[in-house]
């Protein structure tokens, strides 16, 4: 019997609405295994992630085996159970997959989570920095300078990919010294968006000052976080042949349309995503929907295996009051030969409206800085 | 070389850079395209149309209507290098000029945050060293949360820029050594050199450990420049685009292969000549200026049936092999609104092994602010 054979795998949570209580969109992780190796366990949770693990595997004939006991877990929560329970190092690539790291990934120690509906969501404060700057240039191009600021380096970090589509953006960073000095930030200084490698983190490093001496404390420092609703909508094609036999198939839900294209001769499930653009939309809304990640498409074998599944946006388009995407998926990997037998597409559609979320952190310490510089 | 007289007084201590480049090994023609604009009450519209044709760049800064470009300029220059032509048309312009890679430069008012001045100035025969500023820069970087203490970065950087006078001329640059910086109590701890080489322009970047907190001035900065002895090699092209066919030249040790693009007005050009082999160097510095100096040792550019010169776009410098050998492959593209390329002249330059040595030395340069004292 092989380790795969042995697996039992507990699909993803049932994605109608009412199954359990859901506290994250995106996968709830559930992997039930006994006596599997770490290439077995990694490749099962891979498929229910839809996301590779790129790692030398060592002879599976020699290799240790494992029970694998994951419930209801976060992808971030499973990956990382899962590499302390194997002895792996690993490092998230993007929406790549996951390869070796040099250490085991470590969270920051600093950290809260967020207020219902967000209970799943972590803002850390990772570092906070105190960099001065003395400079001596031309009269012209400021003579004689110093300028000393503080960088707080915030990591905001979603329970699942798609859940980070909630944040539109950040603004807002302040901070306030324990003595009282007010500090806020400029854009330039305002690093919002920077992806961490991870498409479930957003990484912030506002630059926050001027100040006119090093302190040794901030009383309270935060920003503000920008959200808009997401809602998800999913629609299942099974089996995928009674597509052709129909000469394609149409779902609603009332707001997104899905229609599956007929079966073409050796191409891959093609089909178009549909809807109203909502009133009071503007272009952020249409740039929101189309950040990667909007839409998950899924390939199942007969059966019910999950194959991993790549998909390929063709065309977007609008009007001013409809939105229409043309994607196709295909069996990717080491699943490339096999046939689907059901697609699964999940949409997250975002809501118009943003509300602000204030995330702050009080009486933390400042790193002291030995000026005046000098041996 | 021109050297300031040593004169007493603090105000003058700063007039001290004496360019200790009479010791340098003469200096050889200056290789690169020659300007001629000779004219009394010619516009800057003119001008600036004639300088940079000839130039094969762009001049950007000037927009439609701008009231200068119908302002009137006295110009006398006759076979005048780039970096003389650049400099006649600041003065004319009351602006100063910022290099935009190999496509143009940027001219900006002399004013307000955009103006223009170095902190030192030191010609170097035809060339110019041109220290920007001197920082000094201290992070200090704390964990919150964890028990580790603050990790502290400190250093004193020079920022400084060789100009050559011209682009091609910048292909002489085969290293920088000897660095050697000093401060008034005694030499500076681990100076390192960062170079970034540029058209007409190389970075040069100078960090050491931050100054004792008795100094109270930088000594001296010195380092001694290698410049390779360099040919250039002219190949024209009549009717260049008329062949379908590639068409082959050789001139000594070089070969150079030019087939019309497909599409567009451009053609793909593959030069072959002897190259330094960059593992045979010593030193950092001049193992990355070799493979610098392989993707811009040639200069390309189209003339319509009239003999006007055109705006010619280059890109590549990437080796492939090509036959038996290795060639760097170019991409040309005509860039001049509806102009008909005719004549396309090539010029490829080689290093020889001959080199001569620049010795450059900074003295009695000021210190930056190490805390806020004093400001």
């Amino acid at each position: 019997m092989t380790g795969l054979r042995r697996l039992l795998l507990i699909a993803l949570l049932p994605v109608a609405a009412g199954a359990q209580p859901r506290t994250w969109l995106g996968p709830h992780v559930n992997l039930e295994a006994t006596g599997v190796t770490a290439a077995e366990a990694f490749d099962a949770l891979g498929r229910q992630l839809n996301t590779h693990f790129w790692i030398g595997w060592s002879n599976p004939q020699t290799a240790p085996t494992y029970d694998v006991h994951l419930h209801d877990l976060t992808p971030a929560e499973a990956v990382a159970r899962l590499a302390e329970l194997t002895g792996q190092k690993l490092r998230r690539n993007g929406r790549e997959g996951w390869g070796p790291a040099d250490a085991p990934s470590e969270l920051p120690a600093l950290g809260k989570p967020l207020p219902p509906p967000l209970g799943a969501w972590t803002v850390w404060l990772r570092e906070i920095a105190c960099h001065f700057t003395g400079t001596v240039s031309a009269p012209g191009r400021g003579g004689r300078q110093a300028h000393l600021a503080i960088t707080p380096s915030f990591l905001v970090q979603a329970p699942s990919d798609a859940e980070l589509l909630r944040v539109t953006r950040c603004r807002a960073a302040a901070a306030v010294t324990a003595d009282g000095a007010e500090l806020s930030t400029n854009d330039r200084g305002w690093m919002w968006n920077q992806s961490y490698n991870d498409p479930s983190c957003w990484l912030l490093a506002p630059e926050l000052g001027p100040l006119d001496r090093p302190v040794s404390a901030l009383a309270s420092v935060g920003f503000d976080l920008l959200l808009v609703d997401l809602s998800e909508r999913v629609f299942e094609f099974e089996p995928l042949a009674a597509a052709g036999r129909h000469g394609g198939e149409l779902q609603t839900d009332g707001e997104v349309d899905a229609r599956l294209d007929p079966p073409a001769p050796g191409a891959p499930p093609s089909f178009v995503l549909s809807g109203p653009i909502p009133a009071g939309a503007g272009d952020h809304w249409l740039e929101r929907l189309q950040r990667p990640g909007t839409v998950d498409a899924r390939l199942y074998a007969a059966g019910g295996r999950p194959l991993y599944s790549h998909l390929e946006t063709r065309n977007v388009s609008h009007d001013p009051t409809h939105w229409e995407a043309h994607l196709a998926v295909t069996v990717d990997g080491p699943d490339a030969r096999l046939t689907p037998a059901r697609l699964t597409l999940t949409v997250y559609l975002p809501g118009v409206s943003e509300t602000t979320l204030h995330v702050g952190f009080n009486d933390v310490p400042a790193p002291p800085l030995p000026l005046p510089l000098g041996r | 070389m021109p050297c300031r007289p040593r004169a007493a007084g603090p105000l003058v201590l700063s007039l001290l850079a004496c360019a200790l480049a009479a010791a340098a090994d003469p200096e050889p023609p200056i290789l690169g395209p020659r300007v001629n604009l000779e004219g009394q009450g010619l516009t800057i519209s003119a001008a600036l149309n004639s300088l940079s044709r000839q130039l094969n760049a762009r001049f950007w800064g000037f927009w439609g209507e701008d009231p200068r470009l119908s302002q009137k300029a006295d110009f006398h220059l006759k076979n005048a290098t780039p970096a003389e032509a650049i400099a006649a048309f600041e003065a004319a312009t009351g602006t100063h000029a910022q290099r935009a890679q190999r496509y143009g430069w940027w001219f900006r008012p002399n004013e307000g945050e955009h103006r223009g001045g170095d902190l030192r100035q030191l010609p170097l025969g035809s060339w110019l060293l041109r220290l920007g500023n001197i920082a000094c820069e201290v992070t200090s970087t704390l964990t919150p949360g964890r028990p580790e203490p603050p990790v502290i970065n400190s250093s004193l950087a020079f920022a400084a820029w060789l100009r050559s006078p011209s682009d091609p001329e910048m292909l002489r640059l085969a290293d920088v050594g000897d660095l050697d910086v000093a401060y008034d109590h005694g030499p500076a701890a681990e100076p390192k050199i960062e170079l970034s080489p540029g058209d007409g322009y190389c970075g040069l970047t100078v960090r050491t450990a931050p100054p004792p907190t008795a100094a109270n001035q930088v000594d001296h900065l010195a380092c001694r420049l290698t410049l390779a002895e360099l040919t250039a090699a002219h190949f024209s092209l009549p009717h260049a685009l008329a062949a379908e066919t590639p068409t082959t030249l050789t001139q000594g040790t070089v070969e150079v292969t030019v087939q019309k693009r497909k599409r567009g007005n451009g053609a793909v050009v593959w030069v072959s000549a002897p190259l330094p082999a960059a593992n045979d160097q010593t030193s950092a510095a001049a193992r990355q200026l070799i493979t610098w100096y392989g993707s811009h040792l040639l200069d390309a550019q189209f003339f319509d049936a009239a003999g006007r010169p055109l705006f010619t776009e280059q890109s590549g410098g990437g080796a492939e092999p090509r036959g038996a050998k290795q060639a760097l492959r170019f991409a040309l593209a005509v860039n001049d609104n509806d102009a008909v390329p005719d004549r396309l002249e090539l010029t490829v330059y080689v290093r020889g092994p001959a080199t001569r040595t620049v010795p450059v030395r900074l003295e009695h340069l000021p210190l930056p602010p190490r805390g806020f004292e004093g400001l």
